[in-house]
């Protein structure tokens, strides 16, 4: 019976490590999984239209985007691209992010039950909730793909990068549901804040604008806002454009670094404490 | 507490130099080094201090530095008024104190203590649900633990994914508790409620499922709490067995319980917590009647139904109540098969008009299950008259109660109009005696009854009773 006794455990009041540990997830990984698809599920579960949603929201926005600030507005993709697609090349990373932050805000606190009686490393928590995001995001992507190939837009070497441009848009949901979801234990007012936070990353990134918007020396500094990077590296991937500021790419994926270094410093810091501030 | 023995096995990482120093010294010692510990659970003073709601909010931050303005303004104003400055009284609740348990394999403990003495964050502290402030706990095996009902349970999924779940936190491959599903369904009862959400369970489903998982997913190390305060009593019966079984395949296992009986027959050893600090660590049956002896001041009177609400039209008022033994000694708790005598002092508002008092208590246990009711209207002892205070006593000879806690409800009525009426009016303790005469005592049933047994043979029905009469003088 005492087989698997080698891992033993051993329990102090020092602080754990802070660092991400990738072992402990992988021998997890059939708890995240099956929390993953249970999470689906359940999001999905007495609607009626179910998993569409994740093809119906990015294409309600991208429509409501065109009328009023491609038809109205009169903005435009600053060159060829027509702006739909412009928008959705957007929209996708966009709402994958918002998604992200929004339910990483409650991915500790509503488990609230498990925490208090069992455990398993926390940092699961939001790490479920951005693969199951994730699934909306991948719907969403594949949609955006078909509509690249209808609308016969131009195909070049640019795609090479999309796999780096789509693991900046994973680590950017990660690090910020991570980091929002022990903010969120310790300060609810995070989950007040969050929405017109999310708001202005969307008005603050270059969503339903190109980037030339803002003149080039500022562009650096703009990259605080790891969105604005992110987004505009992925759709740079598909339309390959002189505009795509390769400052705001570089100084956005510094941020992007950043908030997951810190995103997950701080999780590991407060991890310990969770079970007693909830 | 033997924590000083020299050839400790530690596991390597965790070596301190101490160790490192005993290990090298004797080389015998080492091999002992390799082989897997004789202990289940090692815990070297452990404190855990919860920190006041809020406290931690305010740790770092500037908000931290707003409440320090505000004390320090606060305490300007009262030196200016010249008033003594408040201090502020101490921060945090320590609900464990230096805790040292060494726990060996296959050992069944049983943690005992009043509400609120740490057990509970003692089996969280093991568990990691909560962390230690101070301390050190190593652990030699798989945990599987059971907190309280249906617990680690997530209500928004079905039982089958909860008992995927709970096995997968544990360490278990899909596989694995594929192989032991069938024996958790079976176990716990549940039928084809285990494809439906535990939050439509009910309290006994999901501690039967519980019971199952933690139990069946053999895990080295069980942790238990209070899982026999839950359930029917084929349920609590159907635990016991399991447990006792576990004992014998050589598990280690924590209970922690208020069935103080259930201690004494099914562990090894039983530990007693007293406001976080280990107060009593050995045989059981030593714990347990020491903490039974504890649990209440010696023989003082007590306040009747302090804090509970009080009915009635306050006629006739009981204040206090205590114990007397045979020879009308005050005692702090009453013994199983001795003369127990219950006091009350009474209050009458006006004796010369109330007559016809009556007086009911019903005794509970400590789940609150009404065992027995005594009382002056069915047995006609109704007083008639009334002093303006005094003392009632009930006497009950050869108390037919198992040790354990009791409480009581208590009723007065004067002339059929109920004058005082408390819901949980008092508790009291039966100590450990000797009902039978034969230095045995029976544990699980909470009545003792007079009993005489006979042996016959098989032979019609009017011998019988002859038969049963001889027996019975030969025996007396």
């Amino acid at each position: 019976m005492y087989d698997h006794i080698k891992p033993h455990e051993v329990i102090t009041a020092d602080r754990s490590s802070i660092w991400l540990n990738l072992y402990q997830m992988w021998k997890q990984r059939d708890l995240i999984r099956m929390l993953t698809m249970r999470s689906i599920r359940g999001r999905y579960q007495q609607s009626l239209l179910g998993i569409f949603w994740a093809l119906i929201t990015p294409v309600c926005y991208m429509v409501i985007l065109n009328v009023f600030f491609g038809l109205l507005g009169g903005f435009s993709s600053g060159d060829e691209t027509p702006y739909s697609i412009f928008l959705l090349a957007a929209i996708v990373p966009y709402q994958f992010f918002a998604k992200c932050l929004g339910d990483g805000a409650g991915a500790v606190l509503s488990n609230e039950a498990l925490i208090g009686k069992v455990y398993f490393p926390r940092i699961i928590f939001p790490i479920v909730t951005t693969l199951s995001a994730s699934v909306d995001f991948i719907i969403a992507f594949l949609f955006f793909c078909v509509c690249f190939v209808v609308l016969k837009q131009p195909i070049d070497m640019h795609l090479l990068v999309l796999p780096v441009a789509i693991l900046g848009v994973a680590i950017l949901g990660a690090a910020s549901a991570v980091f929002v979801s022990a903010l969120t234990v310790k300060y609810r007012d995070v989950r007040y804040a969050l929405p017109t936070i999310t708001q202005l990353m969307f008005f603050g990134s270059p969503v339903w604008y190109p980037s030339t918007i803002v003149p080039e020396k500022y562009h650096i500094l703009w990259g605080i806002n790891p969105l604005a990077g992110v987004i505009e590296g992925f759709r740079w991937c598909f339309f390959g454009t002189e505009t795509a500021s390769v400052k705001l790419i570089i100084s956005s994926t510094v941020t992007t670094i950043f908030v997951g270094i810190f995103g997950i410093i701080y999780f590991n810091k407060i991890q310990r404490e969770l079970s007693d501030m909830i | 507490m033997s924590n000083d023995i020299p050839n400790t096995p530690v596991l390597s990482e965790a070596k301190t130099s101490e160790d490192i120093e005993q290990t090298t010294v004797d080389s015998s010692e080492v091999l002992q080094v390799e082989d897997d510990s004789e202990y289940a659970i090692r815990i070297k003073g452990l404190n855990k201090c919860f920190e006041p709601y809020g406290y931690q909010q305010f740790r770092h931050v500037p908000m931290r530095l707003y409440r320090n303005s505000k004390t320090l303004w606060r305490n300007l104003k009262l030196r200016l008024q010249g008033k003594p400055v408040v201090k502020p009284g101490p921060r945090g609740f320590w609900a464990t104190k230096d805790i040292n348990l060494d726990i060996k394999k296959g050992e069944v403990v049983g943690i005992i203590g009043r509400n609120g003495s740490g057990k509970t964050t003692l089996l969280k502290l093991i568990t990691q649900v909560t962390h230690p402030t101070s301390g050190r706990i190593e652990i030699y095996g798989r945990i599987s633990a059971l907190l309280g009902v249906g617990t680690g349970f997530h209500p928004m999924f079905t039982g089958r994914q909860n008992v995927y779940m709970g096995g997968m936190i544990l360490g278990l491959s899909r596989d694995e508790i594929d192989k032991r599903f069938d024996e958790i369904v079976e176990f716990s009862e549940i039928g084809e409620f285990i494809d439906k959400r535990v939050k439509h369970y009910s309290t006994g489903m999901r501690s039967r499922l519980g019971f199952a998982v933690a139990v069946q997913l053999e895990a080295e190390i069980l942790l238990l709490d209070e899982v026999l305060a839950v359930g029917d009593a084929g349920f609590q019966r159907k635990c016991l067995t399991e447990i006792r079984k576990m004992r014998e395949s050589g598990r280690t296992i924590l209970l922690v319980s208020h069935n103080t009986n259930a201690v004494k027959t099914y562990c090894d050893r039983a530990v007693l917590l007293e406001e976080g600090e280990v107060v009593r660590d050995g045989a059981p049956a030593d714990v347990v009647s020491f903490y039974l002896a504890n649990m209440f001041e010696d023989g003082k009177a007590k306040a009747l139904g302090a804090g509970q609400e009080r009915m009635g039209n306050g006629a006739v008022i009981i204040d206090n109540y205590w114990f007397e033994d045979e020879l009308g000694r005050k005692v702090a708790s009453p013994v199983c098969g001795e003369t127990m005598t219950l006091c009350f002092e009474y209050v009458c508002a006006s004796p010369d008009s109330t007559t016809d008092v009556e007086i009911g208590i019903a005794i509970k246990d400590e789940g609150g299950k009404y065992l027995s009711r005594i009382s002056t209207e069915k047995t006609g002892y109704g007083f008639k008259k009334m002093q303006e205070n005094g003392v009632m006593r009930v006497t009950i000879p050869r108390l037919p109660l198992i040790p354990g806690i009791y409480g009581f409800d208590y009723r007065m009525t004067a002339e059929g109009d109920e004058a005082d009426y408390i819901v949980d009016a008092g508790e009291f303790t039966v100590a450990e005696g000797d009902f039978f005469g034969t230095g045995m005592c029976e544990n699980h049933s909470p009545i003792l009854l007079d009993q005489v047994w006979t042996l016959g043979d098989l032979r019609e029905d009017d011998n019988e009773t002859e038969v049963a009469e001889d027996d019975q003088q030969s025996a007396a």
